[in-house]
């Protein structure tokens, strides 16, 4: 009885503290839970500083050990080895490194060859700091029914999705998605709609089967996937490939809508031009996603109308399309407003304020290098990384090949750089995707 | 000289109280409804309900489609469709409507393929009696969604939300005879030294009442035997290094399983899927999926 006074108490506290921090919690866009923007909306979020980023690097003859590696480079602002090399892990052989991502549960990175089609899965959570190689797919075309090329590599609850790029039957770009559990089990592949093979879409004008990026939707049961080029293509050298019309007529002009859910292609978009990364918008009433054309450097919104019907529509040109920047990597903000475009050509970022997404802006450029891909910015949108490499093949030659790692902070007005890795003058390779790592997560 | 608890009782109310509606007031555009489901012996378990949803489930009326402002930017409200009612009284859940959480319409059961994950994972467990058993017991013979939480969890897009989904699922096959006899739910404790069997009893007493489906708790006698089964789901639990962290003593990403009659995991819900009507879809598609394969078995096609 003399307690009875104190639960009660007790019982306002919890209800009162618990529901605080319901309303808290649930007030923030439902999508808000990875940092850098881009990542699964089903994984653990880094809130503030970032403290490792993870580079998947492919190898470069004569450079170390020539092989592919996970770098792992320190940014920690306070760290004595801030903005430094920390740590590698050499996977043994050039399989052409380009994409991975994490898990659910975001304690292991995978990271994909696409060309060798392995798939080096790495250990991220028992040292942050020195990420350990665990486990290796080396048989994900047969699995997969034949899709070759794993290239993004994105988290649902307990499962991994991948998308190809080619297959091999020919090689070129039809190709699927593949479904792998946590552990490195295969679980099913997700065909994509081909113009003889529709599987139920509906085809705006053509499927080309192809694909590259995949980007979920939760809140709208909402999946897209972009289109670039077959294995053919992509493992050619880069000059002799624009010299041959056969080969450049084999690029990606589509963007499908799938029902995440059930994993059924729901509408093929024509977006001419190579349309390759997506981002979704972030807030919970946005639907509505971007994407950028390589060949005729464009911005894309795919957006849903008054009516309830998804579309598509070029928004904005990136730079002089004449010139053919090549727009690579893009990354959105966590509030919508403002959208990254890297252009590996020229190796520019241009800023553009997407707040009216059907009216994009731009409103600042700074060249990165002689070539750039990647851009990676934290989730308060204050710092920002790019590195260099597009594909082996691909790649500047000569002086104009350079290959590195760049951290700035962004203002909102102006980029200033905080640290410069030179992956060529480290002889450590080609590095290409970033990932970013905590202690506290 | 005897201290003044009376004025410290009164205090820490107010304190609270205030804190609430500060909070409250940033976030205004949002609304809630926020269930207290109060046990034996004083425990307090919060269901988080989906705005534009009753705690019954109960349907919503059919409405125009929200406001837009321009393409792809819609209103923050609740947008809810209702469908017709032949397929409301043959998919009670379709009654929930869309939410600004989960706005879509949930595929049509048997329309997709729910491909095999992994086996379900086995082990030793103790039951709300007291009694050991093994966790295969709790699967066998029906369609399952089994969910790992703790009850000392205040994360509300965590276990309170996977326990108000289960139950919303359990209150919806109260009127669907089918999901009652062919679904159990089973609510696995991942923190065995809280929540023993008669803490677990005391803190689900509300939920076990009623009809509809069965709806098994349990829990492990010690972490040793717990860490294996815990592996076998993929169920990552860490302990956070402050015990008194107001979210609860342990971090983990929400893990909703669905596993079939054959002890076969069929798909994985977290948090951003967690929807009672897609989860129900897929025990449908499991269903037919079964009466496909019965039908196939039988000689004569079944005619």
């Amino acid at each position: 009885m003399k307690n009875r006074p104190r639960k009660n108490v007790q019982r306002v506290i919890l209800g009162s503290l618990v529901a605080a921090v319901a309303l808290v919690g649930l007030a923030m866009p439902a999508v808000t839970v990875a940092d850098e923007t881009c990542q699964s909306p089903y994984m653990p979020k880094i809130t503030g500083q970032e403290d490792f980023i993870y580079v998947w690097t492919l190898g470069v003859e004569g450079w170390g050990d020539g092989s592919d590696k996970l770098v792992t480079i320190d940014v920690r602002p306070d760290s004595k080895t801030y903005g430094t090399v920390i740590h590698s892990v050499s996977v043994g052989g050039r399989h052409e490194a380009h994409h991975g991502g994490f898990s659910d549960d975001r304690r292991h990175l995978w990271v994909s060859g696409l060309d060798s089609g392995k798939i080096f899965i790495f250990d991220v959570r028992t040292d942050p700091a020195a990420p350990k190689l665990t486990k290796t797919i080396d048989d994900f075309s047969k699995s997969s029914g034949g899709v070759v090329g794993p290239h993004t590599i994105y988290a649902l609850p307990g499962r991994l999705m991948i998308s190809g790029l080619s297959n091999d039957k020919d090689h070129g770009g039809p190709t699927a998605l593949v479904e792998y559990t946590n552990e490195g089990d295969f679980v099913a592949t997700h065909w994509l709609p081909t113009d003889t093979d529709p599987r139920g879409a509906d085809i705006e004008k053509v499927a080309d089967g192809y694909g590259y990026d995949i980007r979920v939707l939760p809140r709208r049961n909402a999946m897209l996937t972009s289109s670039f080029t077959g294995w053919s293509n992509y493992m050619m050298d880069f000059g002799q490939m624009l010299k041959d019309p056969e080969a450049m007529k084999r690029f990606g002009q589509t963007v499908t809508l799938w029902d995440l859910h059930s994993r059924k292609p729901k509408k093929v978009f024509h977006v001419p031009g190579a349309p390759l990364e997506i981002r979704w918008a972030l807030g919970p009433t946005h639907n509505y996603a971007f994407t950028t054309t390589a060949l005729t450097s464009q911005i894309w919104l795919i957006y849903e109308d008054s009516d309830g019907e998804w579309k598509s529509k070029a928004v904005a040109d990136i730079g002089d399309p004449s010139k053919i920047p090549l727009p690579v990597d893009i990354s959105l903000s966590s509030d919508d407003s403002t959208l990254f475009v890297d252009s590996f050509m020229d190796g520019k970022v241009r800023v553009f304020d997407v707040s009216d997404p059907h009216n994009p802006r731009q409103t600042y450029e700074k060249e990165i290098g002689s070539q750039v891909n990647m851009v990676s910015q934290s989730w308060d949108g204050k710092r920002l990384y790019f590195s260099s490499s597009l594909l082996a093949n691909w790649d500047k030659k000569g002086d104009a090949d350079e290959q590195f790692v760049k951290g700035y902070d962004w203002d909102g007005k102006e980029m200033t750089e905080k640290f410069s890795i030179d992956f060529a003058k480290e002889k450590i390779g080609r590095a290409h995707i970033m990932r970013f790592g905590a202690e506290d997560l | 000289m005897r201290r003044s608890s009376s004025r410290r009782g009164r205090a820490a109310p107010v304190v609270c109280v205030t804190l609430f509606l500060f909070v409250a007031a940033l976030i205004a555009y949002r609304v809630f409804s926020i269930v207290l489901i109060e046990g034996r012996g004083g425990d307090v378990a919060v269901a988080a309900i989906q705005p534009g949803q009753d705690g019954g489930g109960a349907g919503q009326p059919a409405s125009a489609s929200s406001t837009e402002h321009e393409e792809g930017v819609v209103d923050p409200v609740e947008s809810t469709t209702a469908r017709v009612e032949s397929d409301a009284i043959a998919r009670p859940e379709l009654a929930i409507g869309r939410t600004t959480e989960y706005d879509y319409d949930p595929p049509e059961p048997g329309s997709y393929t729910l491909p095999v994950i992994k086996p379900a994972g086995d082990g030793p467990v103790l039951r709300l009696d007291g009694k050991r058993g093994q966790l295969r017991e709790m699967i066998d013979g029906r369609i399952t969604v089994l969910s790992f939480i703790y009850t000392r969890c205040a994360d509300p897009t965590a276990c309170p939300y996977a326990m108000s989904t289960l139950h919303k699922i359990r209150t919806i096959s109260e009127q669907d005879a089918e999901i009652a006899e062919n679904l159990r739910l089973v609510t696995f404790s991942f923190d065995p030294d809280h929540d023993t069997p008669r803490t677990l009893a005391d803190y689900t007493k509300a939920l076990r009442r009623g009809d509809g489906a069965e709806w098994q708790f349990v829990t492990t006698e010690s972490g040793k035997e717990l860490s294996p089964i815990l592996e076998r789901y993929g169920q990552q639990v860490d302990r956070r290094k402050d015990p008194n962290h107001p979210l609860g003593p342990f971090s983990h990403l929400l893990r909703v399983y669905l596993i079939d009659r054959d002890g076969m995991i069929r798909n994985i819900y977290s948090s951003g899927m967690l929807d009672p009507r897609l989860v129900l879809t897929d025990v449908r598609t499991l269903l037919l999926e079964e009466q496909t394969r019965s039908k196939e078995a039988t000689p004569d096609g079944g005619t």
